[in-house]
């Protein structure tokens, strides 16, 4: 037990007036033991306050990933879908590991990269892909009819060559309405450029072509279609400002 | 001016300390009691408590000392420690030689210790003496208190060794009174056979009380162990009766010379009491 040593000087005048007669000692023994357990419990709730404050700050959650890349309209497969805790802010929409079974066996409406988290307008009624007004169209370019650095994404102009053709129908060879403001660049005879948008891009290592999808606007899909099946579409890459 | 209480034994150790510890831990006026340990042989307290030398008797004695006739008595408030809890002890040092000259000091210079010194309101002083010899300065610090209390055990040799110092100590000793340690039952049949007043009540051996004094232990409510309210009934019994006559020494000798001459000569022996103000053993 410590003392308070130290001459005496106001401990009658501190004591409290008027009490009835107690017993002006302390003695010492267990309760010191009980003080220091009681210390010892403030500290280890304390801890775990700590902890689990620490817990509930956490607020990554779950969400659903593409293991690999997923292309619009595939059927997802609960082999094709991963996930990935992070921080989702708000106002990202993300489809959460809540919605997996959902997102099982629904079409996907748009592509999704390998590692992309799934939007939650990826699946559902609402999810239109293409949007309205737009085509995808499939194309095999030959070698030499696309650039080297063509990539996924890239915007384009396709260029339809009509040479010996005669006059096209033309009648979708108005595409000014047409994203990017690109429009038809037909001056020179039988020339026909229309923007689009690679939507993917696969380079053929056998003989070297090209099968690419490109988002074109839906009045000149028939168009592009048919020159591309007969070869008279070449890609040209340009600035993804828009500039062309 | 508080009242200055001294105990003492004559022998078999029953817990004079304890006691006066007890008593000035529940002194239950307003300004509470100063201990002060005036034991010759050595006190305890320091120990117990691990109390630094000093302040304590030592300084006290030492302060009466430098004293001119002119100043206030030394007051032994001013050399107490306080002990947890608030009680003020002037605790005496360890070993007998330097307790003895201290105790002598005191005798010489200042036997009535009072604490607060003559301020009304003052604080109570509660004086350990240890065990008292006849004609030494413990002796004369004893018939210098207020009250004087000569703790006895409940055992046979310690009641006969009182009945037999009875008459020596009520000469040199004006307010004395006895209090049995330990037993149980009335003790008017003490108070027959000593010859001397003796308290109604009896101080128990309450060793939880003990060893918490001693600062070894913990009480929930030690004011409600036996020791702690023996301690204040007889602080009651204290209060209660007028303040002790003044120790004024002749007054003792005179009144007895008639008790001596009612009795035969059987208690004082041969007519050397009345010459020795130490009282005759």
């Amino acid at each position: 037990m410590t003392t308070m040593t130290g001459t005496r000087g106001s401990a009658a005048e501190a004591r409290p007036a008027a009490a009835p007669p107690t017993v002006r000692l302390l003695g010492t023994g267990p309760r010191r033991w009980r003080w220091l357990g009681l210390g010892v419990a403030i500290m280890t709730a304390g801890a775990l306050a700590g902890v689990v404050a620490v817990e509930q700050l956490d607020d990554r959650q779950g969400v659903l990933v593409a293991g690999s890349d997923l292309a619009a309209g595939q059927v997802l497969t609960a082999a094709d879908l991963e996930v990935a805790r992070i921080s989702v802010a708000d106002g990202v929409s993300a489809l959460t590991e809540d919605q997996l079974e959902e997102a099982v066996g629904s079409t996907l409406a748009v592509p999704v990269p390998e590692g992309g988290v799934l939007p939650e307008t990826a699946l559902g009624a609402d999810a239109r892909y293409p949007a309205a007004g737009q085509a995808v169209v499939g194309a095999v370019l030959a070698p030499g009819r696309f650039p080297a650095s063509l990539q996924r994404g890239a915007a384009v102009s396709i260029v339809l060559v009509e040479a010996a053709q005669g006059a096209p129908a033309g009648g979708g060879a108005q595409p000014g309405a047409a994203q990017g403001g690109g429009a038809a660049a037909s001056g020179d005879s039988g020339v026909t450029a229309y923007p689009a948008r690679v939507q993917s891009f696969e380079l053929s290592t056998a003989d070297g072509s090209a099968n690419v999808e490109l988002l074109v606007d839906a009045q000149v899909a028939g168009q592009v279609a048919a020159a591309a099946a007969n070869e008279q579409a070449t890609v040209v890459q340009v600035s993804p400002s828009g500039g062309s | 001016m508080g009242r200055t209480t001294a105990l003492f034994s004559l022998g078999g150790a029953p817990g004079v300390t304890i006691t006066a510890m007890a008593m000035a831990a529940v002194w239950p006026e307003q300004a509470g009691a100063a201990l002060v340990e005036a034991d010759a042989s050595g006190g305890d307290i320091g120990a117990w408590y691990r109390l630094p030398a000093s302040p304590g008797v030592t300084d006290l004695a030492a302060a009466t000392r430098r004293r001119t006739a002119a100043d206030p008595p030394a007051d032994p408030l001013t050399f107490c420690q306080t002990l947890p809890g608030g009680l003020p002890v002037c605790a005496g040092p360890a070993s007998a030689d330097p307790a003895q000259g201290a105790v002598q000091l005191l005798a010489t210079n200042s036997p009535k210790l009072a604490a607060g010194g003559a301020a009304q309101g003052g604080p109570a002083t509660v004086v350990d003496l240890g065990r008292l010899a006849p004609r030494t300065p413990t002796a004369h610090l004893a018939a210098n208190a207020d009250d004087a209390l000569l703790l006895v055990s409940d055992d046979l040799a310690q009641l006969r060794r009182v009945k037999q110092s009875a008459a020596a100590l009520a000469d040199s000793i004006g307010a004395l009174r006895v209090v049995v340690v330990g037993g149980s039952g009335p003790t008017s049949e003490i108070a027959s056979v000593v010859e001397l007043p003796v308290w109604s009540g009896r101080i128990p051996l309450d060793t939880r009380s003990a060893a918490f004094l001693r600062g070894e232990a913990n009480l929930r409510r030690p004011q409600r162990r036996p020791l702690f309210k023996a301690a204040l009934a007889l602080i009651t019994t204290l209060l209660g009766a007028p303040a002790g006559p003044p120790p004024a020494r002749p007054q003792p000798i005179a009144q007895r010379y008639p008790a001596a001459a009612e009795q035969p000569p059987a208690a004082g022996g041969p007519g050397a009491a009345g010459a020795a103000p130490g009282g005759q053993p």
